[in-house]
């Protein structure tokens, strides 16, 4: 799809507020009728790029394009953009008709046309026959409706959604995934979408763009970033990973806890130092001497599907997923297929994330140092 | 506990609500009396509704409080939103702290330094007085400002950016999401803002006071310039009429808010509708009070009456004059409205305010920021006037009516060569005592002290007038210069200390007709009006002596309309005039047209008028000196 021609370009964007750099060398390329996730921890500057595409802010260097042209200082009423803010923003003042019909009639629509876009939209958000309610009276999902249509009414060439899914719960956000992944195909718009939640992430997007402190980490397809994260922070952030330091003896192979394992990865310096990323799922527990690795159970969460075991292998834990029950003490092998490794260039993440050492029913314990060394010394 | 807060609840509700019904019942009384309920009559309604000087009176504050209300809702609301999109977060606090010092500042500290500005201004472009109705605009326009931000920059907060910034995105432009999604939303705080600024400027008393020019008088005012003689209950039909007027527009604007929350804010036109609604009301409710018909009289008849010709060569000229509140016959209860008989006689437009002591007058003259063209000020007063040039001599041969003026009241010390003042209203203390309480003959302020009367002897609260009994007790000059005697007669009133009920001034007009006390000293002038509602009240001049006041007649240096002035002063003592005045005022007249006429009600009262000789002094002007150590052992006596 990166064939396509390009909608909006974001070149070397940098923000700053009270001298602090918000946002650092953003460079992004959108095209046609993608559907483009932002994803990255509270305050890594997701909205704030937002707010440059929809022209509510001016960047400090940097060019932002629209079907070629240069749009950094086109006013947020010119752009055909719009946007659904983090809180919706609907006119309390306003019942659900006047919201939706809102940018019709500031663009001096005339009234019958406007009824009848109205109708339509009310039709594809599944609101009709609510145009007289007010707007305290809906509920947060029908409130996401309107916020929904009063912005595609005006046919965007691009629809901005920040985190728009945040404020529901979890059924009715898995309910909302869908109908807005049907909206944009029906449309056939861009989405820009904002979330920080990185399970929508995956399975929404055509595009996912992994961002943290202000600079982008990772673009690439939701498999691209799942299976060949770039560093630490996006393994991390992605899913769960075991991040474990290693040494690339050459290509294909790659040493840890002092024991070689083959893989996959090629290309980088003999004995360079790298990191590890395997994903709990892709470790299989076997019987101590048939595993590569040995360790010991010291903790074992039953999750329905799987059970969630921790292994300390010479005091780095590692995060398994297994259907097979193990017990806590129990010495375990450590089983892993060269496909299920990703070697990734060591980064100024790394070594910050894919420890498990302060995870889950450990968690209440570790207020309690005395409890946290028996279960070490065990 | 739900039973002591329900006590205390309704302890609560008749605290606030009491004096306001104490009020509103007293204001149907047909009697004078603040203690006794005589009858039902709306007669002080009528008399507050003829009265010109309050009509006018209600109509500027009402006038002057809508327009400063809206000019600062205007402005208020604009700096909250310039306040609100500041980016810098300093520049924002500083400018908040700003803003809110006025409303920090005492009321005083206000008034003094608007008016320190406008005269600094006026002197700087050459004006003649530089107060005027604008000045005092401009004070209630600064004062009601914070409160206007204080109202709408919370709701800007409450409404954020995002609207701003949905609208924008929806294609509005910054000035048409502000009016279309913000105005929507903060318009509860722009109201309620102007409602403060409103009732703020309505019942403000001390920065008008100080900011206020010469013929705009507000109500509150008014009112407070009304103590030299005691407030009458027209005033409480007034309060009662402005009550009323308060709690419906109060009911109205909730009712509208009720009624927009229930239709749930469905129509934008509600908003709309709310808007026009308040104006609408707040427009009816001046138009009712300022064009409720005052019937203008008819001077036909009356012009007949006056002794000299008036011309109109200076119709349409005005001419300012600061007299004592309540000094003047004004229409009420078909007496003669005299400002408005002069208005009509002369064509000339006048501008009348009022003062409430010779110290506030003077203040206002001295610091230049008025000119005024008559004053009447007292007896020594007039002499540290003449004394500081700040008066004009007079051109008696414009005043032809002045050989009215008795001889006695000619030549006094304030003004030995008749030059530059002609007596008005002539009053005396005396003693007033209560013949149920006070038994045997009563002929000296000695009875002040007697300790059979302890703690039913009332006494001024003021220095001067305090000191002047136990002056004369002592046979003292009430002008002494000498430290000896001050301190003399200030021992004395320490020993007075254990009798005394109180030191009062208005409150003994309450005080006496009820019986609650039983001695106090005050003007001849005002036990007339004591003995209507309390026949047992008897009146003596002590034999020690009493202090005499002469109010006159004067034009001070500065005044712009001088022979409007001589042409007043003229109508002032025209026997017919003179009579209407000295009926209102109940004070002696020193006009022999008006003590030898046989309509004159008081012809003869041996009160005002007494065939034995009373042995009287007058106040000078004292030096500072002098006064300033009177004052501290004033202190010393209020204290031990
Ligand atoms: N107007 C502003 N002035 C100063 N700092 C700002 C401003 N707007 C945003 N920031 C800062 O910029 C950083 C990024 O903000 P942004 O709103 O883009 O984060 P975000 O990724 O959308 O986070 P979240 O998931 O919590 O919404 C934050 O640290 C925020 O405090
Ligand atoms: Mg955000």
């Amino acid at each position: 799809m990166s064939n396509k021609k390009n909608i909006l370009e974001l070149k070397n964007i940098t923000v700053s507020f009270d001298g602090e750099k918000i946002l650092d060398d953003i460079s992004l390329s959108i095209s046609d009728k993608e559907f483009v996730t932002l994803l990255g921890p509270s305050g890594c500057g997701k909205t704030t790029t937002l707010r440059i595409i929809a022209g509510f802010l001016e960047p400090d260097s940097g060019d932002v394009f629209f079907d070629g042209e240069i749009i950094n200082s086109l006013p947020a009423n010119k752009r055909n953009v719009n946007t659904i803010f983090q809180r919706y923003a609907l006119f309390p003042h306003l019942n659900v008709y006047d919201n939706i019909a809102f940018g019709l009639k500031v663009k001096k629509v005339p009234k019958d046309e406007i009824k009848k876009r109205v109708k339509e939209m009310l039709k594809l958000v599944n609101l009709e026959g609510f145009e007289k309610r007010s707007i305290a009276k809906l509920s947060g999902g029908q409130q996401q409706r309107v916020a929904i249509a009063r912005a595609v009414i005006n046919k965007p060439k691009i629809l901005l959604l920040d985190e728009p899914l945040a404020a529901l719960d979890l059924k009715l956000r898995k309910d909302m995934q869908t109908e807005l992944k049907n909206i944009q195909k029906q449309l056939g718009i861009t989405f820009i979408f904002v979330t920080h939640d990185q399970e929508e992430a995956l399975s929404m997007s055509d595009k996912v763009v992994v961002m943290n402190e202000g600079k982008i980490q990772h673009i690439g397809t939701p498999q691209d970033i799942y299976n060949e994260p770039v560093n630490a922070f996006v393994a991390d952030f992605i899913g769960e990973s075991n991040i474990i330091d290693g040494v690339m003896l050459d290509d294909f192979k790659v040493k840890i806890e002092g024991v070689t394992l083959q893989c996959l990865d090629k290309g980088f310096k003999t004995n360079e130092a790298v990191d590890v990323v395997i994903r709990p799922e892709d470790v299989d527990i076997v019987h101590p001497e048939k595993g590569l690795i040995t360790g010991e159970v010291t903790s074992v969460t039953f999750l329905g599907v799987h059970f969630e075991i921790i292994v300390d292998v010479n005091g780095f834990k590692w995060m398994i997923q297994t259907t097979d029950e193990s017990k806590v003490g129990d010495k375990v092998g450590l089983l892993i297929e060269p496909d299920a490794i990703h070697i990734m260039k060591k980064s100024k993440y790394s070594g910050l994330y894919g420890d498990y050492s302060s995870f889950s029913d450990e968690m209440d314990e570790i207020s309690n140092p005395d409890v946290e060394i028996v279960s070490e010394e065990d | 506990m739900k039973t002591l807060g329900k006590i205390i609840n309704a302890l609560i509700f008749i605290f606030l609500y009491a004096p306001i019904a104490v009020m509103i019942v007293f204001s149907f009384n047909s009697s004078r009396s603040t203690y006794v309920f005589e009858k039902f009559s709306l007669k002080w309604y009528g008399e507050f509704l003829n009265s010109t000087i309050t009509i006018t009176a209600v109509k500027n504050t009402l006038l002057l409080a809508v327009v400063s209300a809206l000019i600062a809702t205007v402005f208020g609301t604009i700096a909250s939103i310039g306040i609100y999109n500041l980016k810098s977060k300093t520049a924002k606090g500083a400018i908040m702290g700003v803003t809110n010092i006025p409303m920090m500042n005492p009321d005083v500290v206000t008034g003094v330094s608007l008016m320190l500005l406008f005269v600094f201004i006026g002197r700087f472009l050459g004006l003649a007085s530089s107060l005027s109705v604008y000045t005092i605009l401009i004070a209630h326009i600064t004062f009601n400002l914070p409160y206007v931000i204080l109202n709408v920059l919370p709701k800007l907060r409450q409404v954020g950016n995002t609207y701003t910034e949905a609208a924008r995105d929806l294609g509005c432009t910054y000035s048409k999401a502000f009016l279309k999604v913000i105005f929507p939303n903060i318009y509860s705080g722009i109201l309620s803002g102007f409602l403060m600024a409103f009732t703020l400027s309505l019942d403000d008393f001390v920065i008008s006071y100080f900011t206020n020019g010469t013929g705009f008088q507000t109500l509150p005012l008014l009112i407070y310039s009304k103590t030299k003689k005691s407030v009458k209950p027209d005033i409480y039909a007034l309060s009662t009429v402005i009550f009323v007027a308060v709690l419906l527009l109060l009911i109205l604007v909730n009712s509208i808010k009720a009624k927009s929350e229930k239709q749930q804010k469905t129509k934008r036109s509600s908003k709309a509708k709310n808007i026009v609604l308040t104006v609408v009301s707040a427009t009816v409710c001046i138009a009712i009070i300022a064009y409720s018909a005052i019937p203008s009289e008819n001077y036909n008849e009356f012009s007949k009456k006056l002794k000299c010709k008036y011309t109109t060569s200076l119709a349409g000229s005005t001419l300012n004059v600061f007299n004592w509140g309540e000094y003047i016959s004004d229409g009420i209860d078909d007496t003669l409205n005299v400002i408005e008989a002069f208005e009509d006689t002369t064509g000339i437009q006048v501008n009348y305010d009022n003062f409430d002591s010779n110290e506030t007058m003077y203040s206002k003259l001295k610091s230049g920021a008025v000119a005024y063209d008559v004053i009447i000020p007292s007896d020594y007063m007039i002499e540290r006037l003449k004394n500081e040039k700040m008066l004009r001599k007079l051109d008696y041969s414009k005043i032809p009516n002045y050989k009215f003026i008795d001889k006695k009241y000619k030549n006094l010390y304030f003004d030995e060569k008749n030059e530059y003042s002609v007596p008005y209203s002539v009053g005396k203390t005396g003693l007033i005592y209560n013949s149920k309480m006070v038994k045997g003959k009563v002929d000296s302020w000695s009875v002040m002290w007697d300790e059979k009367y302890k703690g039913q002897v009332l006494t001024f609260n003021n220095s001067r007038d305090a000191f002047s009994i136990a002056q004369f007790m002592l046979g003292q000059d009430v002008n002494s210069t000498k430290k000896s005697d001050w301190k003399a007669a200030a021992q004395l009133l320490k020993k007075q200390n254990k009798v005394l009920q109180a030191r009062v001034m208005d409150e003994v007009f309450t005080k006496m007709p009820g019986n609650n006390a039983a001695i106090a000293p005050y003007y001849a002038g005002d036990f007339l009006t004591m003995y209507d509602s309390n026949e047992n009240l008897r009146f003596v001049y002590p034999k020690e002596g009493v202090n005499v006041f002469v109010d006159s007649l004067c034009v001070p240096s500065n005044a712009k309309n001088y022979e409007a002035a001589m042409m007043f002063i003229n109508f002032m003592l025209e026997p017919e005039v003179a009579l209407a005045n000295a009926e209102y005022i109940c004070y002696a007249s020193p006009n022999t047209a008006v003590v030898n006429n046989d309509n004159y009600s008081l012809k003869g009262n041996e009160i005002l008028y007494p065939k034995k000789k009373v042995k009287e002094q007058y106040y000078h002007n004292i030096d500072s000196k002098t006064r300033n150590y009177y004052e501290k052992l004033w202190e010393e006596v209020l204290l031990s």
